[in-house]
């Protein structure tokens, strides 16, 4: 039997290769079945599965994939819920159209407008919903995960495609389903504990960072920077040799670097103490925290302007060469780099070597709570919901994966010898509005296009600052999923005071740190944990730690 | 036809046959008034989840069967901690607008009808109405190119000019930000309202200021005595309806997107007004409720404003809206 | 003869006072307004790249053609500038008509219930209740994903019809009472009396609702689906929008950093060349308009 199997293969292989041209591509579409072969299984397989999961090894070149069953012409109505999203018209790209080729279906788009979800809102409420909807707000996440508005991923696996679900990983559907016990999406982009391992799968380039410029500190002798201590003693010397530049800068609307070399959570986020889940600004660490950056604030390293720009402002500010140092994402030198090349101008920057240290040790450790990214929902109003799930399936099979994040070999990328598809030449020539790449991949996972990530990473030397900070990051980093759950929904009684709460730490953070004495910082720091308290802080509390320990046993499963 | 009782059975009668006469006029009005009552009074059954424990997931029908609170959202309102601040914040704001950017345009009409070079007349017009299609995202855009402190125009001039030692920080120190607002308000809407007094200028009979300049009435005592008396009608309406629209910051209805685009976390205490915070706390964490109440306590008050001055304009001067 | 001097040299001497003072002003207004607009537009032919450093201020630094030939090679402005036209002629004179005669009525002072109706038009002004109602509403009235949602729900404003009530009552009631006593109904004394005496009134609400009707984008937004239905402000604020990153690039994972990554952002020069390809049609526009406000009318003469 086995030969036989092979045998049908391997035939197969170069039947399909020779038919479809693509033999370059390596993994994916190596074990396509028959056609002849698919209807007899399918029946069987789709009973099988119906009733017990047969087949727990199946992998994505074995199954018996439905998405190929019927390729018949489709059109499915879609809205994608980001204002910025660049492409938003199916079909005038490189890769829409071989989307279409290979599952038939045709996507007729509409893109929000207005960054605040209103349009969907409205969708929602007046159960106008298209029948595809892509989301990344929470809110929104929330809004659409009920069998009211959307159909569950699970029941039309179960109907359409049951070889789906049986590819899933466990704690992937553990990570989405809902209190009703199903899960009505995937979130993309999600690192699994296996996936996590791939030194390709990084934490995002949006994770706060330290920079500062390389050509001053020689012109200050290459003092060392390793302790907060070390920094505020560069501040001065800064200060005191270039009276004209701004020492330091940070963000407003970014999680400060320095909280994080300190060890500390988000003000505003959740973190677990001893099996206690609490909110960030309530950490001890903090008031050190708000010491030393008002010390920064009132010493003068730090304008009070930092904290009114935005994005585009605070990128303008650091690339005019007149800034010392920079507290925001992984990319700021980078950025700043490209500019100054570009310009002639000797400045340099470079990201702090490693976490500073704070008393004496590392204490960087940053949360990772994210479960992903983005959702894509099928509603209830979807008119093919089998071709719609059907869809979301090859997208999501390795080969729907590398086509939408990838590309297609020798046209938009090659694999070098570490196997990361690398860019030609052309390529950056086009816009990726012109070739469609990764903006179809809704249900992509983290290591396809983490190893895209690093593939482009390589072509950019030596701009790759930001990529080797993150490796750097990496190791440091506390994966705690379950605190993804605990937050108040939208619905929530309580989710009136964690708005409340979330505002008035957002103004009394830039408040407390622009203090005129330190005396006046602490008392203000003192007045922001009464007054969240007077906001209705402890039943907060209280929901958060019902919520995680429902969830945590999910995970000890 | 004087003053109609609209109790008695005669004068029903006479309601009747003063309707008749003026079937055309009601026509006119009350295909106005249908009109009126489906595009905007029919879609106001949504002011009601302003008392209702309203989620957007119970879609359109939870606009009634949802659960009344009753005035919850407004007493949460009453008991926020910026409570006070963001009443004086959005009134200051909202009436150092009205101070300025009211008169603005008239007198700015008034000075345009004193050009007696049709040319130059109208190409100052003409300009002075452009930054009305400048968006505030563009507008906030330019505030920063000027005022910041490590590259704005503004500061480098006044360092050079050595005016001041060091450059000033007019976009982070919450005492520049009222100046900021009604000084941009007045550039960008200035000249759009204008057209509305121009309007009312010209349709002043020409005969009567030919016969002033005969009788020697000087420049000022024509503007004095023949423009602005002659406009005053139109004066009194836009007040009112300025003064109706006064918490949203004028016809223009600025004040929320200054708030939004000049403010930050360092000019908090005087930027927080009742439109940021009602979209920050309310709407994009997805209350509907709340930004519901929210707006109706701007709605009424707006009413209350329009009314009563109605009420005043028309007891001083005889003349109001209606 | 003597008095006549007197008038004049005294006349004079204001004049030149008054003048002086129109003048700086005018001046003055003149360069505040203009620069801005100047300034978009050297921004708009700069290179994108460049300008993100800032300080430019009175010439391109890098000069180029490259935004508008971005701008225009969007394949869906022609058909989004065609829509744009079109609703704004149409709306515009539709509205024009329509809220028009619903003042006229409302401007009769005798007029039955007159009291009542305008409070209806006053609560009308400051009360809504939210988008969703609205859009339920429009849904039923099957006006979603039509071109009639540009035209229909803006065809009465209720602040433009208190414009238009206030200036028709300024019109000396004689002149309808003479025109009834000939014989004419209320519709003819409209047409042949109160419209021609109030081109001004007329001239100015087309230009505000005209302007309203190029600038909107809020009913492409919520109220249609359909691509062919997009106009040229709902292109130009899609653009700003997009470029608005600072909640996307907030924490996230490597999937959204590539998404982000290679959008390579939307630069500022492009959003100006769009600005001013949206906006200066409907500032041509002005022009032809301004002769009703420049030139006083004579009354006399209609009459």
């Amino acid at each position: 039997m086995k030969r036989y199997f092979t045998i049908i293969l391997l035939l197969v292989f170069i039947l399909t290769s020779a038919l479809t041209g693509c033999g370059k591509s390596k993994e994916a579409e190596n074990n396509i079945p028959t056609d002849s072969e698919k209807t007899t299984d399918s029946t069987t397989q789709q009973d099988n599965a119906a009733e017990t999961k047969v087949d727990e090894n199946i992998t994505w070149e074995t199954a018996d994939l439905s998405w190929k069953k019927d390729t018949s012409p489709v059109t499915l109505s879609a809205f994608i819920d980001m204002s910025w999203y660049v492409v938003d018209t199916w079909g005038k790209d490189d890769i829409s159209p071989i989307i279409t080729e290979k599952t038939g279906v045709t996507l007729d788009i509409t893109k929000a407008t207005t960054g605040d979800s209103s349009q969907l809102e409205v969708m929602i409420a007046s159960n106008q919903l298209p029948d595809l909807v892509y989301v990344e707000n929470s809110i929104m996440f929330d809004r659409l995960s009920n069998s009211q508005y959307s159909l569950a991923f699970d029941e039309l696996m179960k109907q359409y495609c049951p070889e789906f679900l049986q590819l899933l990983d466990p704690v992937e559907i553990a990570n989405n389903t809902e209190e009703d016990g199903h899960f009505y999406s995937l979130t993309n982009s999600y690192a699994s504990d296996s996936d996590w391992q791939d030194p390709s799968v990084l934490p995002s380039v949006g994770s706060s960072w330290l920079h500062v410029r390389e050509d001053i500190l020689k012109e200050l002798g290459n003092p060392p920077l390793e302790t907060l201590d070390d920094f505020m003693n560069i501040l001065k010397m800064v200060k005191e040799k270039y009276p004209n530049m701004t020492p330091f800068i940070q963000f407003a609307d970014w999680e400060p670097a320095i909280a994080k070399f300190m060890g500390l959570p988000d003000i505003d986020s959740a973190y677990v103490d001893n099996g206690k889940v609490k909110l960030g600004i309530t950490h001890p660490g903090y008031l050190d925290f708000y010491k030393y950056m008002n010390k920064l604030y009132r010493e003068g390293y730090l304008p009070a302007e930092s904290y009114t720009y935005s994005m585009d402002q605070f990128n303008q500010i650091y690339q005019s060469g007149n800034v010392f140092s920079v507290a925001f994402n992984c990319m700021v030198s980078d950025n700043a780099n490209t500019v100054f090349d570009q310009t002639n101008k000797p400045y340099h920057f470079v990201p702090v070597s490693a976490p500073l240290k704070y008393n004496g040790e590392i204490k960087y450790k940053p949360i990772d709570s994210s479960l992903g990214w983005a959702k894509v929902f099928i509603s209830k109003n979807c008119s093919n919901p089998k071709r719609a799930i059907n869809f979301l399936e090859f997208l999501r099979s390795p080969e729907g994966d590398k086509l939408t994040c990838w590309g297609v070999e020798g046209v938009h990328y090659n694999l070098d010898s570490d196997g990361y598809p690398i860019r030609p030449a052309d390529f950056a020539s086009r816009t990726y509005t012109e070739t469609g790449i990764v903006q179809w991949g809704w249900m992509t996972t983290a290591k396809i296009s983490g190893i895209e990530f690093v593939g482009r990473q390589k072509a950019l030397e030596p701009y790759t600052l930001g990529f080797q900070t993150v490796q750097k990051i990496k190791p440091y980093v506390d994966r705690q999923p379950a605190l993804a759950f605990v937050n108040p929904k939208p619905d929530d009684p309580e989710s009136e005071a964690m708005a409340k709460i979330q505002e008035y730490l957002r103004a009394q953070n830039t408040k407390i740190i622009m203090s005129k004495t330190e005396e006046e910082a602490v008392a203000e720091f003192n007045k922001t944990l009464d007054e969240i308290n007077k906001m209705g802080y402890p039943d907060v509390e209280k929901l958060m730690n019902t919520k995680y320990s429902k969830v945590i046993t999910r995970y000890q499963k | 036809m004087k003053k109609l009782n609209y109790g008695g059975l005669t004068s029903r009668n006479k309601i009747w046959s003063t309707f008749k006469e003026q079937k055309y006029l009601q026509a006119f009005t009350l295909a106005g008034i249908v009109f009126l009552l489906i595009f905007a009074y029919i879609p106001m059954v949504g002011i009601i989840i302003a008392f209702k424990d309203y989620k957007l997931t119970s879609g359109f029908a939870g606009f009634f069967t949802s659960k009344w609170v009753g005035f919850k959202y407004f007493k949460e309102f009453y008991n926020d901690v910026y409570f006070w601040p963001i009443i004086r914040n959005t009134m200051v704001l909202s009436l150092l607008k009205l101070v300025f950017t009211f008169p603005a345009p008239i007198i700015f009409a008034i000075i345009l009808n004193e050009v007696r070079n049709d040319k130059v007349k109208r190409v100052v017009q003409t300009v002075s109405y452009l930054p009305h299609f400048i968006s505030w995202a563009v507008v906030a855009g330019l505030l920063f190119s000027f005022l910041n402190q490590q590259t704005g125009l503004i500061n480098q001039l006044l360092v050079s000019l050595e005016i001041v030692d060091e450059p000033i920080s007019f976009l982070a120190d919450p005492k520049y930000f009222w100046a900021i607002c009604v000084l941009s308000d007045v550039w960008k809407e200035m000249g759009w309202w204008t057209i509305i007094f121009l309007a009312a200028i010209v349709g002043i009979d020409q005969e009567i200021y030919q016969a002033s300049i005969v009788d020697g009435a000087g420049r000022l005592q024509r503007i004095w005595y023949i423009t602005i008396p002659s406009i005053k009608e139109t004066i009194i309406v836009v007040l009112i309806l300025s003064l109706g629209s006064l918490l949203g910051g004028g016809l223009g209805g600025s004040n929320f997107e200054q708030a939004y685009l000049l403010g930050n976390t360092v000019n908090y205490n005087v930027s927080n007004i009742l439109q940021t915070y009602t979209m920050t706390v309310g709407l994009s964490k997805g209350r509907y409720s709340y930004a519901a109440a929210m707006g109706l306590i701007q709605s009424v008050i707006s009413l209350i404003l329009v009314y009563s001055s109605n009420y005043i304009s028309k007891k001083i001067s005889g003349s109001g809206l209606f | 003869m003597r008095r006549m001097k007197r008038v004049r040299r005294i006349s004079s001497r204001e004049d030149i006072f008054v003048d002086t003072i129109v003048y700086i002003v005018i001046t003055f207004v003149f360069l505040v307004t203009l620069y801005p607009f100047y300034y978009s537009l050297v921004i708009s032919f700069n290179n994108g790249i460049d300008a993100a450093r800032g300080g430019i201020f009175l010439w391109p630094r890098q000069f180029t053609f490259d935004n508008y030939k971005a701008v225009f090679s969007n394949d869906q402005l022609l058909g989004a500038f065609f829509i744009s036209v079109s609703r704004t002629v149409i709306g515009t004179i539709a509205s024009l008509i329509a809220t028009s005669v619903f003042a006229y009525g409302l401007s009769h002072k005798k007029l039955l219930f007159r009291k009542f109706y305008f409070s209806l038009l006053i609560i009308s002004m400051y009360f809504t209740g939210g988008i969703i109602p609205y859009f339920i509403l429009l849904n039923n009235l099957k006006l979603t994903n039509s071109y009639l949602v540009y035209i229909i729900p803006s065809l009465i404003t209720a602040w433009y019809a208190i414009l238009f009530v206030n200036f028709f009552q300024s019109i000396p009631e004689a002149l309808k009472e003479s025109a009834k006593i000939d014989g004419a109904n209320d519709l003819v004394i409209f047409g042949k009396i109160i419209v021609p005496l109030s081109t001004p009134i007329f001239a100015t609400i087309a230009l505000y609702m005209g302007v309203y009707h190029w600038n909107d984008w809020y009913s492409t937004a919520f109220f249609t689906q359909n691509k062919r239905l997009r106009t040229l402000a709902y292109i130009l604020i899609d653009l700003i929008n997009r470029s608005d990153l600072t909640s996307i690039l907030r924490g996230g994972t490597t999937q959204k950093d590539v998404a982000i990554a290679m959008q390579t952002f939307t630069p500022e020069t492009i959003r100006m060349a769009t600005m001013m390809v949206v906006v200066i049609p409907i500032v041509c526009v002005y022009p032809f308009l301004q002769k009703y406000f420049v030139k006083g009318i004579m009354v006399g003469s209609i009459k």
